[in-house]
């Protein structure tokens, strides 16, 4: 097939499907694609802003719990009287009953508190949980500093940094209080509570170790100071407290005291996320963080799990839609196969196409539209043939046809004529011979006489009737001949001999000349009888009586003919006559003076019998000496 | 001398009074039927020493008359001349083929040479 493959129906049909399914597919894909992550991520900024918000909460609540506890222990009757006669300069066992108490009766209370520390004004500590503790300075340290300008009932909790109290030097942040007189309120020392830096890690993410990075954390919720250090535990980072920086935007932003509120930013570990911050008031950031890997993971899950499901989807789309247009296609490619051979001329092509639908119903309309033209194109055949057969018949066979049907109706004709002609005329023949053997009684010489008139005119008419007949047949184109071998000589005896009356009652010589040997011919009988016959009956009539009549017959081998001769010393022929001679009823008018009987045609009758055996016949005559007639016959017929 | 019986199946009245005349006056004994049928079942009837028979009859023809008596057992031997206007080839060995003894033409053969000849036939 010369045409170009992509102007085939089923190029047209499957590529545009397939190009109509493939974006109508991908568009749809990219949209619920693009709605889910926004959905994901909208979903996931809320979260993060919950998370944020909640854990903001939980720790504001922690820190004003931790302060509320410091207060409460500030408030502490024994503690501040025993710390009133520790600065007023008493020793004794107030110390010692003072740190019994703080252990005892304090620091069990919380379990967050992992010292508690008392110091007077300048910052020495005049008490603790942990002897060791007892004289140390803490003037210098930042809370402290910060703490001088608290009144009695407020707390101030402090950053959070490594503690070097204990025996730990682990992250905590200190909650201190003012402690003073009872009576006077004079402001004594401060009472400090060390609270674990873990606890914050616990309060954010619910355990003091959060997963392993590779345990997959879904968000990192964690604090980071003013200084942007991270202050509580994170993910992978074991030791990342107070020692890793974090200078991530919203830190940056609540540095310089403004809240970020973008949630899309590049995290301190270099990957991008998703988070929420909170500015506390003491400086620290609050950070609830999703990477946008992590994110996103479920949605590109869902992202493969939505291309792989559509290009499944494609590939049985793909397959029905390619049966389907096959099952379009392949009909229609089928009728114009057929359609082709159709017109090439092959009408007993048939149309093979069962479908139910409309392509069915084509095939089936150009099916009957088929067979229409074939039937016409028989018809038209047949006429043609018809025409032509019927040509034909009209110029030569119908001619022939005519010729033979005239000749059968000829025959016809003649049989019956002869017959209607001949019954009769017998009947008067012989009736006529009756009366005349005697039969009904004797007659006298004049009612002989009369009768043998009515005999002889009877006998000219039946003569006559028998000529006619006889020509009527001979003049058809188509003799059949009968041919016999014939030995011709006793043939022609015979005859002679029939006419012996006629020959004696004219008293005329008959001589015979025979030859030695003359071979069988064949010939048709009734045909050489007419012509030898009529020939002998001329010779006898028209030769006065007592004439002489020679036959004779002779053999030209060569010539492949056998030619009979008879010669009379009759009348002869005049020669302005001997033209016409072969005519029908031709006659001269001293020959119907010598035999009225005769009926003009019997040397035609000679003439057409002898030709029509292939013969020839020709004379010669002079008036007054005599006429010798020739016939001739092919030895081989 | 018995006198023989002859028969004449013949169509044609003249035909058939001249002959029975004829025959008559030549001491035979003449039986006519007009037609095949009544022909035959004089055939039949006679067993007549000649039968002259015409061709063209009215219903049966001459010689449906004679394949019939060459059928029967009883008649297949009886002697037949045919007496008729046809002259056709064709008839004349129809008629030989049948068996018959003579076939004349009418219009050539007067009654007494008829009757001569079948004379001869019965000799």
């Amino acid at each position: 097939m010369s045409k170009k493959f992509t102007s085939s129906l089923w190029f047209k049909l499957f590529f545009s499907f397939l190009a109509v399914f493939a974006v109508s597919v991908s568009i749809s894909s990219y949209l619920s694609y693009r709605t889910a992550k926004e959905n994901l991520t909208e979903r996931i900024k809320s979260d993060v802003r919950q998370i944020a918000e909640a854990k903001e909460g939980s720790l504001l609540d922690f820190i004003s719990q931790s302060g509320k506890r410091v207060v409460d222990f500030s408030s502490d009757g024994f503690i501040r009287d025993s710390a009133a006669k520790i600065v007023a300069g008493e020793n004794g066992g107030v110390a010692g009953d003072l740190n019994r108490h703080l252990n005892k009766n304090k620091m069990s209370l919380d379990p967050t508190i992992f010292g508690i520390n008392v110091t007077d004004l300048n910052g020495r500590i005049i008490a603790s949980t942990m002897e060791s503790e007892l004289g140390r300075d803490e003037s210098k340290d930042d809370y402290f500093v910060e703490a001088k300008q608290l009144a009695y009932g407020q707390s101030y909790a402090g950053d959070v940094m490594f503690s070097h109290h204990f025996n730990k030097d682990v992250p905590h942040f200190a909650v201190l209080a003012p402690l003073t007189e009872k009576e006077t309120g004079e402001k004594l020392g401060f009472i400090i509570n060390y609270i674990d830096g873990d606890e914050l890690t616990i309060i954010l993410n619910g355990s003091p170790r959060p997963l392993e990075r590779d345990e997959k954390t879904d968000t990192d919720i964690y604090l980071v100071n003013k200084d942007g250090l991270l202050i509580s535990k994170v993910g992978t980072l074991k030791n990342g407290v107070l020692k890793q920086i974090v200078d991530s935007e919203p830190v940056m932003k609540c540095k310089s005291g403004e809240e970020m509120s973008d949630v899309y930013y590049a995290g301190w570990r270099g990957m991008s996320v998703i988070g929420a911050s909170k500015c506390l008031a003491n400086g620290w950031t609050l950070l609830a963080e999703i990477d946008n890997d992590t994110a996103f993971a479920g949605l590109s899950n869902i992202g493969i799990q939505v291309l792989f499901s559509s290009l499944l989807l494609l590939v049985v789309v793909t397959s029905f839609v390619f049966f389907l247009i096959r099952g379009i296609v392949k009909p229609v490619n089928l009728l114009s196969e057929v359609t082709k051979r159709i017109a090439a001329g092959d009408l007993s092509q048939k149309v093979k196409v069962r479908t139910k639908d409309e392509i069915g119903e084509l095939a089936d309309s150009f099916q009957t539209m088929t067979q229409k033209l074939l039937e016409k194109e028989m018809l038209l055949r047949v006429h043609r043939y018809r025409d032509r057969v019927s040509h034909e018949l009209t110029s030569e066979v119908i001619s022939q046809l005519e010729l033979v049907g005239i000749e059968k109706t000829k025959g016809e004709f003649i049989s019956i004529a002869s017959h209607q002609l001949r019954t009769p005329l017998t009947s008067m023949k012989w009736l006529s011979d009756l009366i005349l053997g005697g039969y009904a009684g004797s007659l006298t010489e004049e009612q002989k006489e009369l009768i043998m008139g009515i005999r002889e005119s009877n006998e000219r008419l039946i003569a006559l009737v028998r000529d006619l007949l006889s020509t009527s047949r001979l003049e058809g184109g188509r003799l059949e001949l009968n041919l016999k071998e014939t030995e011709l000589l006793s043939f022609l005896q015979q005859i002679i001999d029939e006419l012996a009356p006629q020959i004696q009652k004219r008293r005329h010589e008959l001589i015979f000349e025979k030859p030695a040997a003359l071979p069988r011919i064949r010939v048709d009988q009734e045909l050489t009888k007419h012509t030898f016959l009529n020939l002998l009956t001329n010779a006898i009539r028209y030769t006065k009586p007592g004439g002489k009549i020679v036959v004779s017959v002779n053999e030209d081998a060569a010539k492949g003919r056998v030619t009979v001769a008879i010669k009379d010393n009759g009348i002869g022929i005049p020669e302005s006559f001997q033209k016409e001679i072969f005519e029908r009823f031709a006659r001269t008018q001293e020959a119907i003076q010598m035999e009225p009987d005769g009926t003009g045609l019997g040397v035609y009758i000679a003439k057409k019998a002898v030709e029509a055996q292939g013969g020839a016949i020709w004379f010669e005559s002079k008036t007054g000496v005599g006429t010798t007639f020739y016939f001739s016959l092919p030895i081989k017929l | 001398m018995d006198k023989k019986t002859i028969l004449i199946i013949e169509d044609e009245q003249y035909h058939r009074q001249v002959l029975e005349k004829i025959l008559v006056q030549n001491n035979f004994f003449a039986v006519s039927a007009p037609d095949g049928y009544e022909g035959l079942k004089k055939i039949f009837e006679l067993k007549p020493d000649l039968i002259i028979l015409d061709i063209l009859l009215p219903g049966l023809s001459g010689f449906a008359v004679l394949e019939k008596l060459r059928a029967a057992e009883e008649t297949k031997k009886l002697k037949v001349v045919i007496l008729s206007n046809l002259g056709d080839d064709y008839d004349v060995k129809k008629g030989m083929a049948l068996g018959i003894e003579y076939y004349f033409v009418k219009a050539n053969w007067t009654p007494q040479q008829i009757v001569d000849k079948i004379k001869e036939i019965l000799k």
